[in-house]
């Protein structure tokens, strides 16, 4: 049986050193994370997608008050990044200097380990 | 509605601060209207589960209301959680189920500290995806922002220029969190450490104005505030009965979007903002140059530029633009948050869209004290929760 597209699911492929979404079998629109449902055609026949985390910066920002699980990384960069295979997706930004970060700019995937888990990351390509 | 304030109400519970708010909306009307004539309570909250850990907060108004066993629900949609119970209030009525109900909302935030309340704000966005790479609220308002400024060659100038009149229309309604412009405050801030600022930009580019989430500075956020409002709702055919001056609701609407803004094709606009104004002003029959007067959801300074372009009032790309050039002033062609917004008005974000809806009535009814819009007809209420997942649109007309 395949595994359901779940977060846990999604987490375990990030542990695992892997971005996975999911494909419609019918329309053949690709989502990342992965979901039960299709967002183009409401299709619930879906399959497993490896995507390879190339991209570039959408939208970005430096974070001066962070989250209470963020503290000592802060300032730390955040972004949204656009794969190459099509979908967008949050990320940290990982830069040693966060104030010439561009969008545009070309970034590749980066599996940040934290103490429980693994978050999901793009450093410069 | 109550004042929006930090301290103010730092002594009360989120139930009084409503139950003042409900009182005030009944004492109001007219002709007068016992508080027993509501058939129904509709409340907004975000988080009271949270920030003072009390949840099934709709029977608990109605209880504190006295008005067991009339039913009441608790409303949610982020910040736009009374836009929602606002919208819900309209068609209760519409359905024919109740001739008169209360709508409200209220929100106690400042019992926690400011990391939880980003931590809880945090929970309105996705907290899979989103919170769990480091997003803070103001983290995505501020990557809309940095996608807005590539997409159109916009400067932060034009968010300060957001700031300065929404703070300076604040100093002039006596219910906003913040009654100081910011010339005022930029004199009583530079005093300690006897900095003169020659303007409002070198205040809001200095030290004093630090960076929360690049590139919007604490003064592009609005505050964390404690609040509550309320409006009473009455059929077309009982309303006359309360006053002879009713403010009548022409159009509503609401649309949600994905809770993940990394899900949306546009990061510089908000779908449910253009698809909630689409339906009220087709229900209302009017277009966006009807507006007289405007309260647009600015959590942040990015999000009133985004706003009045989805509304209609501008071209994309022009908001900010429009800020700069005076035009959404309280004399300008178009005003905007003639009441000083979320920006200077407060935030208590489950009161918000009740507060806005607040503000048309009196705006429309001409009572609206120093920050009157002179000879306002029309008004419209936008209401955004969290980064635009769910929205609501109102328009009110002087009846």
């Amino acid at each position: 049986m395949s595994v359901a597209f779940t977060v846990q699911a999604f987490n375990e492929g990030l542990s695992q050193g892997k971005l996975r979404g999911n494909r419609c079998m019918k329309c053949g629109r690709l989502h990342l994370p992965p979901r039960p449902i299709c967002r183009g055609c409401g299709s619930r026949q879906l399959e497993w997608v490896d995507f390879k985390g190339a991209g570039q910066i959408e939208a970005f920002t430096v974070i001066g008050v962070p989250l209470s699980g963020f503290k000592e990384m802060c300032p730390y960069a955040v972004g949204i990044v656009k794969l190459d295979e099509g979908p967008t997706i949050s990320g940290l930004l990982l830069k040693e200097k966060t104030d010439d970060l561009r969008i545009g700019d070309r970034v590749q995937i980066a599996y940040v380990k934290g103490q429980d888990r693994t978050m999901l990351g793009f450093r410069a390509a | 509605m109550t004042r929006f304030h930090h301290r103010l109400h730092a002594d009360k519970a989120g139930r009084e601060i409503f139950v003042e708010a409900a009182i005030e909306a009944a004492d109001s009307v007219d002709n007068g209207l016992e508080l027993r004539g509501v058939e129904s309570v509709f409340v907004g909250n975000f988080s009271d589960d949270v920030f003072e850990k009390q949840s099934h907060t709709g029977a608990m108004m109605a209880d504190w209301l006295g008005l067991n066993p009339r039913p009441a629900v608790r409303v949610e949609g982020a910040c736009a959680s009374s836009g929602v119970a606002f919208n819900l209030g309209v068609q209760a009525i519409a359905s024919g189920l109740y001739d008169v109900v209360l709508v409200g909302g209220f929100e106690k935030m400042r019992s926690q500290t400011t990391e939880q309340v980003t931590d809880a704000l945090a929970m309105a966005a996705d907290a899979a995806y989103e919170a769990s790479v480091g997003f803070t609220f103001p983290g995505l308002y501020a990557s809309m922002a940095t996608a807005y400024f590539h997409k159109y060659g916009a400067v932060w100038e034009e968010l300060a220029a957001v700031t300065v009149k929404n703070h300076r229309n604040g100093a002039l309604n006596p219910k906003a969190h913040f009654q100081s412009d910011i010339m005022s405050t930029a004199a009583k801030a530079g005093e300690s450490k006897g900095i003169k600022f020659k303007d409002e930009l070198e205040f809001l580019r200095s030290s004093f104005n630090p960076v929360v989430a690049y590139p919007l500075r604490l003064f592009d956020c609005c505050p964390v505030s404690d609040g509550a409002a309320a409006v009473i709702l009455a059929g077309d055919d009982v309303a006359r009965k309360f006053t002879d001056t009713p403010v009548i609701v022409t159009g509503i609407g609401q649309a949600s979007d994905t809770l993940a803004l990394h899900d949306r094709s546009d990061f510089t606009s908000m779908r449910a903002t253009r698809v909630a104004a689409e339906s009220a002003y087709r229900l209302a029959g009017l277009s966006m140059r009807n507006i007289d007067v405007a309260d647009v959801h600015d959590c942040f300074t990015i999000a009133e530029v985004m706003a009045t372009e989805d509304l209609g009032f501008f071209p994309r790309g022009q908001g900010g633009k429009a800020a700069v050039e005076g035009v959404t002033g309280i004399k300008g062609d178009k005003p905007v948050n003639a009441d000083g917004g979320l920006k200077a008005k407060g935030h208590p974000v489950g009161a918000t869209g009740a507060a806005m809806a607040y503000e048309m009535f009196k705006q429309l009814r001409g009572e609206a004290g120093d920050h009157q819009v002179a000879g306002a007809e029309v008004g419209l209420a936008h209401n955004v929760g969290a980064a635009g997942a769910t929205v609501t649109v109102q328009i009110f007309r002087r009846g």
